[in-house]
């Protein structure tokens, strides 16, 4: 077990060396560039830009030199700790991770809490009522849940929200430990609109994996010691099926702390995403290597707990 | 073991319980504003003087005195002898009467930038939230636009050949008690026009004075000459952007140092309070501000909403009171206009209707549209009114080469230019007859560079359907991101490229600065006419008014043959909504003016105007 942790946490090295190296690469392909966006403002009414101004702010930002070099400059500095400053603001970029980071994770773990809560029980009673109306309504919710855009349904929550109750969540943001219920009240539905999408897709896992297990010999033989069929759901079958559902929630919890950029955007969030999406606007290529090294290294880790996990729900699960 | 507990039934039941309890406290225990109430912050200060246990009436705050007298210039362009206003009008009086005792909650797109408003050219990310800490040397009058009026200065004069200046200053002070003096406005001079540095909005300065010849005649006396008479120069030295800084500060920043927002400082209302990034920046009231009295309340907090249904929505449940800076591009007049009507005029539009363009920059310099030709047949054959119609909703009038009603008149090119008849027949038939002339009988096909925004999409939408239907130009869109859009335009491979712009000024120079001049960001293929280029000096230089006219109206002339790189689709407005019981905010003629918020205040106890749209 040690061995395989090991293995994967070296694994780490060259699977985020390769990301870093795709979006390098990209901001290299695509035209347009971050003097430009300086230059001109960010409604391009900047006013007059020759070729001399762009070569200035380019060598100013270290974007003459050869792309090697700057990815090599970059990744020695990240080595040092040092994720450099955005071009844009002039911050470091670390400080403003931190803060964001925090934000986002709050968001993402409410999100796949409730996500979880309600995806599991609902995905179980689908699969023990297979066919009734129960099912049929529980389907039916999964399949809006996934077809539903969650920019839509945001956008669906402010609307309602303003035109229904003539409220909205305060602006501002309040952390958690400095205000909790403004805090909450602020996050609460944007974790559910993320929630609401997860869950469904969660849901039709769990449902689906009920379905094969229910199918066991095991599950019969329960049943013939006499269990009530409730006892035989929630000891022999769910804990075979949460493997799947696990897996998917890692995926999502993984998905959701890379930043929800459009929600944080709609419900006026400053986490990961808003701060990712700001630093794309502006060619703001040092936050956003920043960022995408952020969340790469969160999925790595996520999919090994994910994996240590698998060997403790069951123990037929060795390493080799 | 502990795991085997999540599989019972109970167990499950348990926290689904607990998951609506914490939804169902989130949603409930909340006091949800009154609609039609003041906004959060302002509702718990008290709207009066202190002394006043009448919450509901607000008091005057400052005793009545003599009105002052003072020189200034209240007129568009200089003229020798100065024109003596009233410094404090009744508009000032009652301001202070209805001070307020809150924090005006607004509502932005966009974190700031760069902080230093001589570096910057964005509306959004620079101007905003800089230009209330600041003063210029002169302002347009924020309740009649149309003037020019003294801000730091008092008074001027201008030498007989209207090549020199000398402006005396009033008695203010920076935000750190330290006086203005002359000294701090030819550094801010000099700094302006810094050979080779980077100045966005102000660089147009260069064209007028030469770097370090102001002369400081006393402590507040200050002569400034021009390198030749210029009847543009005040208009652009009126300008939100031309700031004055302290020299004892400013001189001592790096170009990085004076982008942060915590190292300049400047004499205006607002002293910046706090930006948290993504969240909001606010404003505290400068208490030593040197027009007494103002502003007229304690703080302005601007709340950064990107997301425009979420703006919307903030200014329809009342969180916040208006738009900062009412307009910008990002909140379209038509969905102001539906806010209004659903709030029941709580919340009043304001729509400025001609504050920029969109325009469709053809590439001289490559086939086909380096044929003159094909160039006048795309002029001919695009319906502005079309563009109108479905990309803005009718928000907007036909693309005149300068902003509406200054040069070109609307009525005489619908009877003389088949480009803007409502007839669209001999436009058709002639942008043919030019296609066919120049080889492309067939029409022609061609890519377009557009920016992926609203309304520039739509707008190139509508144009490449139509262009395709009526005279064959079959255009291929390209949709990209503003720097990209722009990279392509520069680097010159494309054919079409289409991008709104808006403008600092109504006055032509503008135009004609950013538009056809070499060298300049929006003639990116150096489109060029020898006799614009002899008609743009002589207008720079003309005094009398009916002259520099005369050339204007030859240049557009010129330009209205459809030859040039540009062709002005149509003038679109911009949108912002102020809630009615905001007083004194007066439309001014471009998104770019009257962005300092110390003369407008809130009156609670207003009545709703009847009329629509926002009144002052």
């Amino acid at each position: 077990m040690y061995a395989y942790i090991a293995r994967r946490g070296l694994l780490f090295i060259p699977t985020i060396l390769l990301a870093t190296i795709l979006v390098f690469g990209l901001f290299w392909i695509v035209p347009g560039d971050a003097a430009m966006m300086i230059l001109t403002g960010e409604e391009g009414d900047g006013g007059k830009v020759t070729e001399e101004d762009i070569k200035r702010v380019q060598r100013e930002l270290g974007l003459d030199r050869p792309v090697y070099i700057q990815y090599g400059d970059w990744l020695w500095k990240i080595l040092q700790g040092d994720f450099g400053d955005s071009v844009w603001y002039g911050t470091p970029v670390l400080d403003d991770l931190k803060d964001r980071f925090f934000i986002t994770l709050e968001l993402a773990v409410l999100a796949i809490v409730l996500a979880f809560i309600a995806a599991v029980p609902l995905g179980v009673l689908s699969a023990v009522k297979q066919d009734s109306f129960l099912d049929h309504i529980s389907r039916l919710l999964a399949l809006v849940g996934i077809a539903l855009p969650t920019f839509w349904l945001g956008i669906l929550v402010i609307y309602g929200l303003t035109y229904f109750a003539g409220w909205l969540p305060p602006l501002g943001y309040a952390t958690l430990w400095g205000d909790p219920f403004t805090n909450l009240q602020q996050l609460i539905f944007p974790a559910l609109v993320l929630a609401f999408h997860d869950m469904a897709f969660t849901a039709r896992v769990a449902r689906s994996a009920m379905l094969e297990v229910m199918r066991e010999d095991y599950m019969r033989t329960a049943r013939s010691k006499g269990l009530n069929e409730w006892m035989v759901v929630g000891r022999h079958a769910l804990k075979n099926a949460l493997l799947p559902v696990i897996t998917v929630s890692g995926y999502q919890f993984g998905r959701l702390l890379g930043g929800t950029i459009i929600i944080e955007s709609i419900f006026v969030i400053p986490g990961v995403g808003r701060y990712l999406i700001d630093a794309i606007i502006h060619r703001d290529f040092v936050v956003v290597q920043g960022v995408v090294l952020l969340a790469a290294a969160v999925v790595l880790l996520l999919n090994l707990i994910i994996d240590i996990l698998y060997g403790i729900l069951d123990p037929r699960i060795r390493y080799s | 073991m502990k795991f085997q507990r999540i599989g019972r039934p109970q167990w499950l039941l348990l926290v689904s319980c607990a998951a609506l309890l914490v939804v169902g406290l989130a949603c409930g225990g909340t006091t949800a504003p009154e609609p039609s109430s003041a906004p959060s912050q302002p509702a718990q200060s008290q709207p009066a003087a202190s002394d006043s246990s009448d919450a509901a009436a607000p008091t005057p705050t400052f005793t009545p005195m003599p009105t002052r007298v003072l020189d200034a210039t209240p007129t568009a362009i200089p003229v020798p002898t100065p024109v003596a206003i009233d410094e404090r009008p009744d508009w000032w009086q009652e301001g202070e009467g209805k001070h307020y005792r809150g924090t005006f909650p607004m509502v932005g797109n966009s974190n700031p930038g760069f902080w230093d408003v001589h570096y910057g050219g964005s509306l959004n990310t620079t101007l905003m939230p800089s230009s209330p800490r600041f003063n210029q040397l002169v302002e347009y009058n924020p309740v009649d636009p149309s003037e020019i009026i003294g801000d730091l200065a008092s008074t001027w004069e201008v030498s007989d050949d209207g090549t020199e200046f000398v402006f005396h200053l009033k008695d203010a002070t920076w935000s750190d008690g330290m006086p203005v003096t002359a000294e701090d406005v030819v550094f801010s001079l000099d700094r302006i026009t810094l050979p080779g540095a980077q100045r966005a909005r102000t660089g147009f300065l260069r064209a007028f004075y030469e770097h370090q010849t102001a002369e400081v005649i006393d402590d507040k006396s200050v002569r400034v000459p021009l390198k030749y008479q210029a009847p543009t120069f005040m208009p652009n030295l009126a300008s939100d952007y031309m700031k004055m800084y302290p020299k004892h500060i400013a001189e001592d920043l790096t170009q990085e140092q004076a982008n942060q927002p915590e190292n300049l400082i400047g004499s205006g209302p607002w002293l910046l309070d706090g930006w948290q990034k993504d969240v909001s920046y606010t404003f505290a009231r400068n208490e030593t501000y040197f027009k007494e009295g103002r502003p007229f309340f304690d703080g302005i907090i601007v709340h950064l909403i990107p997301d425009t249904a979420r703006r919307i929505a903030a200014l329809q449940a009342g969180q916040v009171l208006g738009t900062f800076n009412p307009f910008t591009g990002v909140n379209r007049p038509e969905a102001m206009a539906v806010l209004e009507e659903e709030t029941d005029g709580q919340v009043r539009a304001l729509i400025l209707p001609s504050a920029g363009f969109e325009a469709f920059f053809l590439n001289n310099a490559k086939p086909p549209f380096d044929d003159e030709r094909v160039r006048q047949a795309f002029y001919m054959a695009l319906d502005r009114d079309l563009g109108i119609e479905r990309a803005v909703r009718g928000f907007g009038q036909p693309g005149t080469f300068f902003s509406p009603g200054v040069v070109e008149q609307l009525d005489d090119l619908r009877a003389n230019n088949p480009a803007f008849a409502e007839d669209r027949t001999a436009a058709i038939a002639e942008a043919k007859r030019l296609l066919a002339e120049a080889g492309y009988p067939d029409g022609i096909s061609v890519k377009m560079n557009t920016r992926n925004a609203i309304p520039t999409l739509p707008a190139a939408e509508v144009a490449g359907e139509q262009l395709r239907q009526d005279v064959g130009i079959d255009i291929e869109i390209v949709p990209n991101d503003l720097a990209t859009m722009y990279a392509v335009m520069r680097d010159g491979t494309h054919e079409i490229s289409t991008v709104g712009t808006g403008i600092i000024l109504t006055d032509p120079a503008d135009i004609l600065n950013q538009f056809y001049l070499q060298d300049v960001l929006r003639n990116p293929q150096n489109w060029q006419n020898d006799r614009i280029d002899e008609l743009i000096d002589l207008q720079n230089r003309a005094i009398d008014q009916r002259v520099r006219q005369g050339h204007l109206e030859e240049i557009a002339d010129i330009l209205h043959t459809g030859s040039s790189h540009l062709v002005v689709y149509f003038w679109g407005g911009a949108g912002g909504a102020l809630d009615y019981r905001i007083r004194n905010f007066h439309l001014p003629p471009t998104v770019q003016q009257i962005h300092k918020w110390d003369h407008v205040w809130f009156d609670p106890d207003r009545t709703q105007p009847a009329e629509t749209g926002y009144q002052p």
